[in-house]
This record gives C-alpha cells, sequence and structure tokens, in this order.
C-alpha cells in the first residue's frame, strides 16, 4: 500500500529540524523544499510544517505551460530540469502555497517526498528528523481513516474539489481536546 | 474519492487533429517549397542524401505536429500568446535580443546550476544545434557549392551566391568538417553528462534509460560513425566507407524520428523561455490579498486564474471574487491552517474575513463579496469570535 505524509500541526514546536533535514536530502541541492510558518506572529508560538500535499489532480502540473512537471507513482515531483523556464505559474496555481522558484538557477523547486529515498522503502526525510512526530509516514488508509482526529485530504475550494495524498490532521474542534492520543 | 472523478480535462481530439492536420500540411508545403527554391528547381538535389532528406521531412511534420497539441493546452496557448503580444513592440525586440543572448548563446540559466553542468551543456547544445543547421542545410538542398573556376567554390543558399573561396583554403577545410567540430564537441559533452549520471546519487534514482541515457548513446553513436567517416576517406583510403555511411545514415534517421518524442523535445521549450523576463517585466506588480506584499503581476495572475478556470480547477474563496492565487505562498499556507484550526482569516488589503466552509475551503463571513452582477457589495454575516 502506498505510504503518504501524515501531518498533526498541532503538535509542531517549531524547531525547523524538518527544513535542515530537508536541505540535506541529496539531490536536493541545500534549498528546503518543507515550511514551517507562524500561524499567529506576535500573539502565539503556534507553528504549522507544510510538505507538498501531492494533489491526484495538481494544479501546478495543470498551470505549467511546458509539462515540466510529471507524476511518478502518485509524488509530484519538482520540476524537470531541462524543461523547466522558470515562469513561475506554478508558484501561483497551488492553493496549499508550495512550489518556489529559485532565481539563480532559474529553476522550480518542491517537495518530491523524497523520492530517492521513498522509492528505496525508506521514510522521507523530513519525517525521519521531527523530534514530536509532527510528520509522520503512513499507509494511505491508515493516515485517512485510523487516526483518531479529523483529517483533510479532500478539499473544495469554492465548489472545486481537490484530493491530496498528504493528509492533515486537524484539531478537535467539538471536543477541545487536545491532539496527543 | 475516486481517483478517476475528478481526471486531468480531456482535450477534443478533433480539434487537435485538425489543427495538427493543418499545420503539418503548411510545413509540408513550406518544406517541399524550400527544397524547390534551395536546389535550384530540383537542379542540385544531392541524391547521396536521400534517405537523410525523407527522415529530415518526417522528423519536421511530426515535430509539428507534437507543437500542435503543446500549444492546444491552456497555459502553452496563454504563453505563446502573450509572446507574440510582448514582441510586437521595438521594445520587445530589444528585449529578445537581450534574452536569446542569455538564455540561448551563454545559457545563463545552467550555470547557475553548476559550472560543469554549463560546460557540458554548452558543449553539447551548441554541438548539436550547429550540426543541426549544417546537415538541414545540405540535406534539404538550402546549400550547395559550385565550382565558378578551377580551384575556386562558390557558395550559394536558397540560390543566392554567398561568397567564394579557394577549394583547399582554411575556411574551406573548416566548412566541410564542420560536422567533424560540432561532433567531438558532443562526444566531449555526452561523456561528462554520462560521468556526472553515474556520480549524481539523485539522477541514479530519478533517471531512465530510454530518456536519460539513450540520448547520450545515440549523439555518441552519431557523432563517431559521422568522424569515421572522414577518418576513412582521409587515412583509410575509403576502407569500410559504405559500412560505416551506411550505419551513420541508420543512426541519423533513428535520431531524428526519436527526436519530437524525446528528450530533445526540450530545445523548442527554451525558445519559449525568452518570453519570461520580459512576462514577468512589463506588467504593474500585485499585492497579496491578505499581507500586501507584492508577489506577482497582475497579468500573470489573471493568465493563472483562467487557465485554471479552463482546466476545470479554479481554486476559489467561496462567496467572493478571490482565488486563493491572489494570496501569496505564505498566506496561502496560513489561511488553510487557521482555517482548519476554526480561526477568522484577515484579508487585510480586501476589507474581508475568511473562514472554514466546513469542507476545507475557505468562504467569506465579511467583507465585500462577488454578486451575480460581478460587482461587489457588503456581505451581512459577521464574524463570530
Amino acid at each position: 500500500m502506498a505510504k503518504v505524509l501524515y501531518i498533526d500541526f498541532e503538535r509542531c514546536i517549531g524547531c525547523r529540524a524538518c527544513m535542515i533535514g530537508c536541505e540535506e536530502c541529496s539531490g536536493h541541492d541545500r534549498l528546503s523544499r518543507m515550511f514551517v510558518d507562524e500561524l499567529y506572529p506576535g500573539e502565539t508560538v503556534a507553528t504549522s510544517p507544510t510538505p507538498c500535499m501531492h494533489c491526484v489532480t495538481p494544479a501546478c502540473a495543470e498551470s505549467c505551460p511546458v509539462q515540466a512537471i510529471s507524476v511518478l507513482d502518485g509524488v509530484v515531483l519538482s520540476a524537470s530540469h531541462e524543461k523547466c523556464i522558470g515562469c513561475k505559474n506554478c508558484t501561483y496555481a497551488c492553493p496549499f502555497g508550495i512550489p518556489r522558484v529559485d532565481e539563480t538557477r532559474n529553476l522550480m523547486y518542491k517537495c518530491d517526498l523524497c523520492y530517492d529515498r521513498t522509492s528505496k522503502g525508506r521514510p522521507p526525510m523530513c519525517v525521519s528528523v521531527c523530534p514530536t512526530d509532527t510528520i509522520l509516514f503512513l499507509d494511505e488508509e491508515e493516515a485517512r481513516h485510523k487516526r483518531n482526529k479529523p483529517v483533510q485530504y479532500v478539499w473544495d475550494f469554492g465548489g472545486t474539489t481537490i484530493e491530496t495524498r498528504t493528509v492533515i490532521g486537524i484539531p478537535d474542534k467539538q471536543t477541545h481536546q487536545f491532539g496527543y492520543h | 474519492m475516486n481517483r478517476e472523478s475528478q481526471a486531468y480535462t480531456a482535450f477534443p481530439k478533433g480539434r487537435f487533429f485538425s489543427k495538427a492536420a493543418l499545420y503539418v500540411c503548411i510545413m509540408a508545403v513550406v518544406l517541399l517549397l524550400s527544397v524547390y527554391i534551395g536546389s535550384e528547381r530540383f537542379g542540385y538535389v544531392d541524391l547521396a542524401l536521400y534517405g537523410y532528406l525523407w527522415a529530415t521531412v518526417i522528423s519536421i511534420l511530426l515535430f509539428t505536429a507534437r507543437i500542435a497539441a503543446w500549444t492546444s493546452r491552456p497555459p502553452s496557448r496563454t504563453l505563446w500568446k502573450q509572446g507574440m503580444k510582448l514582441f510586437a513592440s521595438a521594445r520587445g525586440w530589444k528585449f529578445l535580443i537581450g534574452t536569446l543572448f542569455d538564455n540561448i548563446g551563454r545559457q545563463r540559466f545552467i550555470s547557475g546550476r553548476s559550472w560543469y553542468r554549463w560546460g557540458q551543456h554548452m558543449l553539447l547544445s551548441w554541438g548539436v544545434l550547429f550540426s543541426f543547421g549544417i546537415t538541414y542545410a545540405l540535406v534539404l538542398n538550402w546549400m550547395h557549392f559550385e565550382l565558378v573556376e578551377p580551384g575556386t567554390y562558390s557558395v550559394v543558399v536558397f540560390g543566392i551566391p554567398l561568397f567564394r573561396m579557394g577549394v583547399e583554403s582554411f575556411l574551406a577545410i573548416m566548412l566541410y568538417h564542420g560536422l567533424n567540430w560540432t561532433g567531438i564537441a558532443v562526444i566531449i559533452g555526452c561523456l561528462m553528462a554520462m560521468s556526472r549520471r553515474e556520480r549524481d546519487r539523485k539522477n541514479l534514482v530519478e533517471q531512465t534509460k530510454d530518456f536519460d541515457i539513450f540520448p547520450l548513446v545515440l549523439l555518441i553513436a552519431i557523432s563517431i560513425t559521422g568522424s569515421l567517416l572522414t577518418v576513412s576517406a582521409l587515412w583509410m583510403e575509403g576502407v569500410f566507407y559504405l559500412g560505416i555511411a551506411l550505419s551513420h545514415q541508420v543512426a541519423v534517421c533513428v535520431f531524428l524520428l526519436y527526436m519530437p518524442f524525446s528528450k530533445f523535445w526540450h530545445i523548442p521549450l527554451r525558445f519559449l523561455g525568452v518570453v519570461i523576463p520580459m512576462y514577468h517585466a512589463s506588467y504593474a506588480q500585485k499585492g497579496c490579498s491578505r499581507c500586501g506584499r507584492e508577489y506577482a503581476t497582475e497579468r500573470q495572475i489573471k493568465d493563472v486564474q483562467a487557465v485554471l478556470t479552463e482546466r476545470n480547477i479554479p481554486v476559489r474563496i467561496g462567496g467572493t471574487n478571490l482565488q486563493m492565487s491572489d494570496l501569496c505562498s505564505e498566506c496561502r499556507r496560513v489561511s488553510n491552517r487557521l482555517a482548519a484550526s476554526g480561526s477568522f482569516v484577515k484579508l487585510g488589503q480586501s476589507q474581508m474575513v475568511l473562514q472554514g466552509n466546513g469542507f476545507n475551503g475557505l468562504t467569506v463571513v465579511s467583507g465585500r463579496t462577488e454578486t451575480r452582477g460581478g460587482t461587489d457589495s457588503d456581505a451581512t454575516a459577521q464574524p463570530e469570535r
């Protein structure tokens, strides 16, 4: 069964180990594909990591004029080096704000689920280094159905449904129980 | 959710076939005319290159069909049209020359990746491009040499005598062996590329034999068999010439027919890339609807939104005229999380307040919203806090 990323952002302590680990992954050229954003800057210390959501129908690939973004085994890869022309369409089309363009190399880069590791059965680098289990690498069905908290993997953006392989665990707003189960 | 239920938008096949057939017919007529004019009414057709001629014609027609398919995609068509519009002005042409020099001439985009890759790519790309130029000119009979005086050649292009040169002059030797010089550059570039592919750990996982390795092997085969023709003619008294010529022709024909559907497809894409710097520089900047930071041009955001709408995946913010692309990347990430946490998302620049729509998207709860007439009005709902 395919494995996917599961993000329980309530557990994030903002250490940014995932970003450093991502930079270290071979082929990532010292550029982190992971984001850790402050949710209420100046008010609380709440942070959230965001990797690529690996959409089933990726808006980034749909908006690419040169078909540089391909999907391999369900993983949306970074733009092909020989095709990418650095137009930045993908960075604007993605509803999750993931792709970036390296201005120096004129090349888009994004999370590729550490394909060189995951294709050999190893977890992605961000999962390996996360000290609080905020980022997990789980079987797809387990991530979607067996976690005991609400999850996001089907998104409705004004009538457009986008399904993602990455699953986000969200705070339980009914019972307001903290996310450590 | 069934993954097949939201597959890629199907492109009407009839539209593609009629468009591709039209372009291919036009290109076939243009090619025929160019051969007719270049060979001075078929007077100088080089029959030794007959096999290459057909492979070249078929290759160009396949390329044309692929370009027709490519430009049918909404994002490609949009960028193509933008390029045409931008380069209709004098400023556009000035920009074009600059970006052609940067992107194609000195290939600055790859020097930022590494100097080794830049050197390898310069040797490969210029070797291949010059080889194309020489091969097409000879095979399509656009150029030929005429012996106008004993010991003097006239170089004739499209029936127009361009210049004269001595049969054994330095210039003539350089021209006769043009494909040898480009072949040497290609062989060095290919060996550098293969060496990198052996060492780069990421490449070892992602590269495929048919897409990444075979083109390099093919280029080396073409260059070596081509160079052996010279070796046979100059130093081996023509031994094995026929066999080498046949193997070279087979390698070149395989290359020409494989080219439109292979890694070499990126060559025309690179030429589209010259549009990008001007596309980014010619329009007013747009601020993020949440934080106000300038992050893109207004034109490009409109183009991207139109493209996604055409592909049936517009990413709207419910109850507004906004799409997610009206926010900068960071605000998109943070807004999704805030909505998931049950918090409100204040769009400071658009005087709106958003919250989760209950289905993992965003919807407006306060502020200016869309109406049927297309103009905005104040929403009545108030945020509950």
